[in-house]
C-alpha cells in the first residue's frame, strides 16, 4: 500500500499549485485494460468477419460487417412479416371489400394522413386530380383506382403507395376514395382525363 | 530577484470579449431553439432561417465564446505558471483583435450564405487563412512565453495548451484545403467518403482539442487555485494527457457509423471511441479529487459549485460519447436529438460552468474588487444547472422517440409512421422545452453580465499586477531529478511538443491514408457521372442555404432506412461531391435518394410553402428562391475549379456550360409552365430543383426496386452477389 496524500516534490512554484503524487485508482486502471481488451477483440472479431463476407462476396470492403448486419436483417423480417402478410385477392371478394364501411371508414384515417397535401381534405383535387368528379386520368374502376394508389405514377407526382402503407392500407384508401365519388365539394378542381360513367 | 508586471489588460479583454460573445451565440442559440419548436420565428426572412443561423450559433459559442475563454484564462495562468509577462505585447493585441474580427466576419458571412458547407469549419478559405495566421500569432506569442521562462519545469495545464495549439493548426489546415472560386466561396479539396473522413477527424477533434483539451488545462490551474488545495494526482495526470491526446483523434469515424465509409475505418473509429472513456475520466477524477477537503466549502463558494458541476459534466458527457460510439447504439442515436442533447451537455455543462466559474475567479482579481453579489452568483449557478436538465432531459426524449419511430415496422413488415412529419410533430412539445431550458441558461447569463459589470463599475483603474521573481539560468545544471521520467521532458518543451505533434498525428495518418490510396475502399461506380452544370450551381444554393444542417444524404444499409428513402448510399456516388453533404441530423427526411421521388411542381410548392405538400412540416419557407433570379456569373470558373479537382468535365462542357445551364432551367421551366407556374426559369429554384432531382439517381435502383427483392436464402457466409451491390456496378 502506498503512502495517501504525499505531496510531489517539486524545485518550483507553480504559481502555488501542489500535486500529490498519489497512484491511480486500482479500478481506473483495470478500466483502462479493460476498454484496450475490448478494442482488439472488436477489431479482430467485427473487421475480421466483414473482411471475410466480403471476400467471398466478391465486392468491395467497404461495406464489410454493416452488409452482414443488413442482409440478417431483411431475412429475418421476411421470415417474421411473411405470415403477417395481408392476403392478396382479387374478383368479387375485392369489390366486396372495398364496398363495406369499414374499409371505408378505416380508409379516410389512411387518406387524412397521406393524401389530403395533393388531393384535398375532401378530395377535391389540389395539385391531385379531383376524385370526386367523374372523370379518371387512369380508370375509374375499382380494379384500376387500386391500382393508381398501389403503384403510383412517380413522373406524374403520384407516389407508389404500397412500400410505404401495405396491401391493407392501400385497399382501405382505394376504398375511400370510390366512396369519394358524387360528393358535392367546396372549390371543386377542374375535371382532369376521361369521363366514366 | 526582480519585479515583473504581468500583462493582465489583456486578460481583461478577452474576458470581456468572452461574456459579448457568449450573449450573441447563445441568444443565437435560443432564437434557433424557437424557431424548430415553431417554423414561424424563421420570419420569412431568409439570412435568419435555420440553416444560416446555426453555423452562426455554433461558431460563436464554439470559437468565440469558447476562444476567448481559452485565450483569457491561457495568457492569465501561463504568465503566472511561468513566472513571466507574455512574449510580445504587440501579437497580444493582434492576437485579440484578429480573432474578434474574423469571428465577426464569418458570422456575417454565414448569415448571407457564404460557407463551406462542412459543420464547424464553415469558414470560407479567405477568412480561413486569416485565422490560420491570428493561430499562429497566438502560437508564437505562447511559446515565445515558454521560452523566457523563469520556471524550469512545465506544469500539467501548460502541456494541455501545448497540445491544443499543435492539434487545432493542423486539424484546421489540413480539413481547410480549398480551391477558391471567389473571395467567399470556394470548393474542398477533397470529395465524398474522403472529405467525410477529414472532416469529422476534424469535427470530432474540434471538441476534442478545442473545447476539452484547453479546458482541462484551465481545470488544472483554476480549481487547485479555487480549492486551494493540491491537485490529486500528478501521475494520473501524466497518464491521461497522453492517452487523451493519443486516443482522441482516433475517434471521429464515430460521425459515421454504418455510412459509406469503410467498414473498418467505422470500427477503428469506435473501438478508439471507447477506449477514450478512461483518459477522459482520468480527467474528471483528478478534477474532482482536487475537490477533497473543499467540500464544505461548496455551500458557500459558488466558484466552486461551477467548477464541481462543471466536471461533474465532464464525467457524463464523456461516459455518454464512448456510449454512442457503440455501433450499435449509434444505430438509434445517430441523426437524432440526442446529439444535440449530447453535445450541449459538453459545451454548456463542461464548458460553460468551467467559464463562468473562472470568471467569477478571476473579475475580482483582475479588477482587484470584491464580486458585486455572491448571491446572484449563486442564483446564476442555479438557473444555468436546471437550465442544462431542461435542455438535455427533452433532447433525450426527443432523440430516443423519433429514433424509435423511424425504425418501427408494423406486423405487416411496412413502416409503422411512413410520414416522416408524424414524427416530426410528436417532437414539438420537447422542442419547446429545451427552449425553456435554454432560456434559463441564458438569463443566468444575463445574470452573471450584470454582476460583472456592477463589480467593474466599482472598481479602481485597473492595473496589471506584479510579483517578485527569481531569474534562472537556463544553462544551470539541472537540479536533482524528481522520481518519474516525465519530469524529464516537462524541462524541454521542444521536446515535449514535438512529441504531442507525433502522437496526435499516428491516429489521422493511419486511418486516412488507405482511405486516401486504396481503391477498394471506394469502389468506382461507373454510372456515376459529375453534376450537370446547372446541378452544380443548384447544389451551390444547398450548400448556402444550410440544407445539410436538417437533411442528411446518406441512407444507411438498415431495413427501415431502405423502406423509407431507397437504396442504401454507396461509397463511389460521392466521388463529385465537393463538399460531401452526407450532414448529421435528421431535422427532416434524408435526401439522398430524394431524386425523382417527386415531380418537378411537387419540389417548387414545397420551397414556396414545406406545408402544403408536408402538412406539419417545421422547415422554413425558401419563397425568395422564386423570386430571386439565377446568377451563373461564377459558373465557368466553378467548372474550371471542378476540373482542377479532378472532376471529369469535357472542354465543351466547360466552354459552353452557362448555354447547358439555361437550356436545362428550360426544361425544367417549361415543365412547371405545363403545370400553371410560368416563369420560373430564370429562377434560383429550378437550379436547387435540378439538384435534388439528381440525387441518387446514377445507379438505377428503383428499377432494381419494382422488381421482385432477391432475398437470398444461402447461409450468411456466401451471400448472394446481388444483395450486397446490386449489380450497381
Amino acid at each position: 500500500m502506498e503512502e495517501k496524500d504525499k505531496l510531489l516534490e517539486s524545485h518550483q512554484d507553480n504559481d502555488g499549485i501542489r500535486e500529490y503524487d498519489n497512484p491511480l485508482p486500482n479500478w481506473f486502471v483495470y478500466l483502462f485494460y479493460g476498454c484496450i481488451i475490448q478494442a482488439v477483440l472488436y477489431m479482430a472479431f467485427y473487421t475480421g468477419q466483414g473482411w471475410a463476407l466480403s471476400r467471398s462476396a466478391g465486392v468491395g470492403q467497404s461495406l464489410g460487417s454493416s452488409g452482414a448486419e443488413y442482409m440478417a436483417a431483411v431475412r429475418m423480417a421476411e421470415k417474421e412479416t411473411g405470415s403477417a402478410q395481408a392476403r392478396e385477392f382479387g374478383g368479387e371478394e375485392l369489390v366486396a371489400f372495398l364496398k363495406s364501411p369499414s374499409s371505408i371508414s378505416g380508409g379516410e384515417a389512411v387518406f387524412k394522413s397521406n393524401c389530403v397535401a395533393c388531393h384535398g381534405e375532401k378530395g377535391q383535387g389540389v395539385v391531385g386530380p379531383n376524385l370526386t368528379d367523374a372523370y379518371w386520368l387512369h380508370g375509374g374502376s375499382p380494379q384500376a383506382v387500386l391500382a393508381s394508389v398501389t403503384g403510383g405514377y412517380p413522373d406524374k407526382g403520384m407516389p407508389a403507395w404500397k412500400p410505404v402503407l401495405g396491401a391493407e392500407k392501400v385497399r382501405q384508401a382505394a376504398a375511400f376514395v370510390l366512396s369519394l365519388r358524387g360528393n358535392a365539394v367546396a372549390n371543386p378542381k377542374a375535371p382532369q382525363g376521361v369521363k366514366e360513367p | 530577484m526582480i519585479r515583473i508586471k504581468y500583462d493582465d489588460k489583456i486578460t481583461r479583454w478577452f474576458l470581456l470579449a468572452t461574456l459579448v460573445w457568449g450573449v450573441i451565440g447563445m441568444s443565437a442559440g435560443l432564437y434557433l431553439a424557437l424557431e424548430l419548436a415553431n417554423w414561424k420565428f424563421n420570419l420569412g426572412i431568409k439570412y435568419i432561417n435555420f440553416g444560416r443561423l446555426r453555423p452562426f450559433h455554433t461558431n460563436a459559442v464554439i470559437f468565440a465564446f469558447g476562444g476567448n475563454a481559452i485565450f483569457c484564462g491561457v495568457y492569465y495562468s501561463t504568465q503566472r505558471l511561468l513566472k513571466t509577462r507574455l512574449f510580445s505585447d504587440a501579437l497580444s493585441w493582434i492576437h485579440f483583435w484578429g480573432w474578434q474580427a474574423v469571428i465577426l466576419l464569418g458570422g456575417i458571412g454565414f448569415l448571407c450564405g457564404s460557407t463551406q458547407g462542412k459543420e464547424y469549419a464553415e469558414l470560407e478559405w479567405s477568412l480561413d487563412i486569416v485565422l490560420a495566421l491570428v493561430w499562429v500569432v497566438f502560437a508564437v506569442n505562447f511559446f515565445g512565453t515558454v521560452a523566457k521562462r523563469r520556471e524550469r519545469h512545465l506544469y500539467v495545464a501548460l502541456w494541455f495548451y501545448m497540445g491544443t495549439i499543435i492539434t487545432i493548426a493542423v486539424l484546421h489546415i489540413v480539413n481547410g484545403l480549398a480551391i477558391p472560386v471567389s473571395l467567399t466561396k470556394s470548393y474542398p479539396l477533397y470529395a465524398g467518403v474522403q472529405d467525410a473522413l477529414v472532416q469529422w477527424w476534424y469535427g470530432h477533434n474540434a471538441v476534442g482539442f478545442f473545447l476539452t483539451t484547453p479546458f482541462l488545462g484551465l481545470m488544472y490551474y483554476f480549481v487547485p487555485k479555487a480549492a486551494e488545495r493540491p491537485v490529486y494526482s500528478y501521475r494520473l495526470s501524466v497518464m491521461h494527457f497522453w492517452a487523451l491526446v493519443f486516443l482522441y483523434i482516433w475517434a471521429g469515424p464515430h460521425h459515421l457509423h454504418y455510412t459509406a465509409l469503410p467498414d473498418w475505418a467505422q470500427n477503428l473509429g469506435m473501438v478508439f471511441s471507447v477506449m477514450l472513456l478512461a483518459p477522459s475520466w482520468g480527467g474528471m477524477l483528478n478534477g474532482l479529487l482536487t475537490l477533497r477537503g473543499a467540500w464544505h466549502k461548496l455551500r458557500t463558494d459558488p466558484i466552486l459549485k461551477f467548477f464541481a458541476a462543471s466536471i461533474t459534466f465532464y464525467g457524463m458527457a464523456t461516459f455518454e460519447g464512448p456510449l454512442m460510439a457503440i455501433k450499435s447504439v449509434n444505430a438509434l442515436s445517430h441523426y437524432t436529438d440526442w446529439t444535440i442533447g449530447h453535445v450541449h451537455s459538453g459545451a454548456i455543462g463542461w464548458v460553460g460552468l468551467l467559464v463562468f466559474g473562472m470568471i467569477y475567479w478571476l473579475v475580482p482579481r483582475l479588477w482587484r474588487t470584491p464580486l458585486h453579489s455572491q448571491a446572484l452568483a449563486n442564483a446564476h449557478f442555479w438557473t444555468a444547472l436546471v437550465g442544462i436538465l431542461f435542455y438535455v432531459v427533452s433532447m433525450w426524449i426527443a432523440g430516443i422517440t423519433e429514433g424509435l419511430m423511424w425504425k418501427e415496422f408494423t406486423s405487416e413488415g411496412v413502416l409503422a409512421y411512413p410520414n416522416f412529419t408524424e414524427i416530426v410533430t410528436k417532437l414539438i412539445p420537447l422542442y419547446y422545452l429545451r427552449a425553456v431550458g435554454g432560456s434559463l441558461y441564458l438569463g443566468g447569463l444575463f445574470v452573471m453580465v450584470y454582476n460583472v459589470f456592477r463589480t467593474i463599475r466599482a472598481a479602481p483603474k485597473p492595473v496589471d499586477e506584479e510579483a517578485m521573481v527569481a531569474e534562472i539560468a537556463h544553462n544551470a545544471p539541472e537540479p536533482a531529478m524528481a522520481r518519474y521520467w516525465h519530469a524529464v521532458l516537462e524541462g524541454r518543451p521542444f521536446a515535449l511538443g514535438i512529441l504531442t505533434a507525433i502522437v496526435i498525428a499516428i491516429g489521422g495518418i493511419v486511418e486516412m491514408v488507405p482511405t486516401f490510396l486504396i481503391e477498394a475502399n471506394v469502389p468506382t461506380l461507373t454510372a456515376v457521372k459529375p453534376y450537370t452544370p446547372l446541378e452544380l450551381e443548384g447544389r451551390d444554393v444547398y450548400v448556402r442555404e444550410g440544407c445539410y444542417n436538417c437533411h442528411s444524404q446518406m441512407v444507411r444499409p438498415f431495413r427501415d432506412e431502405v423502406a423509407r428513402y431507397g437504396d442504401y448510399s454507396k461509397p463511389g456516388e460521392f466521388v463529385y461531391d465537393h463538399p460531401f453533404q452526407w450532414g448529421s441530423k435528421r431535422t427532416g427526411p434524408d435526401l439522398h435518394r430524394v431524386g425523382g421521388k417527386y415531380n418537378n411542381l411537387w419540389h417548387l410548392r414545397h420551397l414556396d410553402d414545406p406545408r402544403l405538400t408536408s402538412p406539419g412540416s417545421i422547415m422554413p419557407s425558401y419563397r425568395f428562391l422564386l423570386d430571386e433570379k439565377l446568377d451563373l456569373s461564377l459558373l465557368k470558373e466553378k467548372m474550371k475549379v471542378m476540373r482542377k479537382l479532378g472532376v471529369p468535365y469535357t472542354d465543351a462542357e466547360a466552354k459552353d456550360c452557362v448555354t447547358l445551364a439555361r437550356a436545362q432551367a428550360k426544361g425544367i421551366g417549361d415543365d412547371l409552365a405545363k403545370e400553371g407556374i410560368a416563369g420560373m426559369e430564370n429562377m434560383e429554384v429550378v437550379a436547387l430543383i435540378a439538384y435534388l432531382q439528381r440525387l441518387g439517381t446514377d445507379i438505377k435502383w428503383r428499377d432494381k426496386l419494382n422488381a421482385p427483392a432477391p432475398i437470398p436464402e444461402a447461409p450468411l457466409a456466401q451471400p448472394a452477389p446481388v444483395t450486397l451491390n446490386g449489380g450497381m456496378k
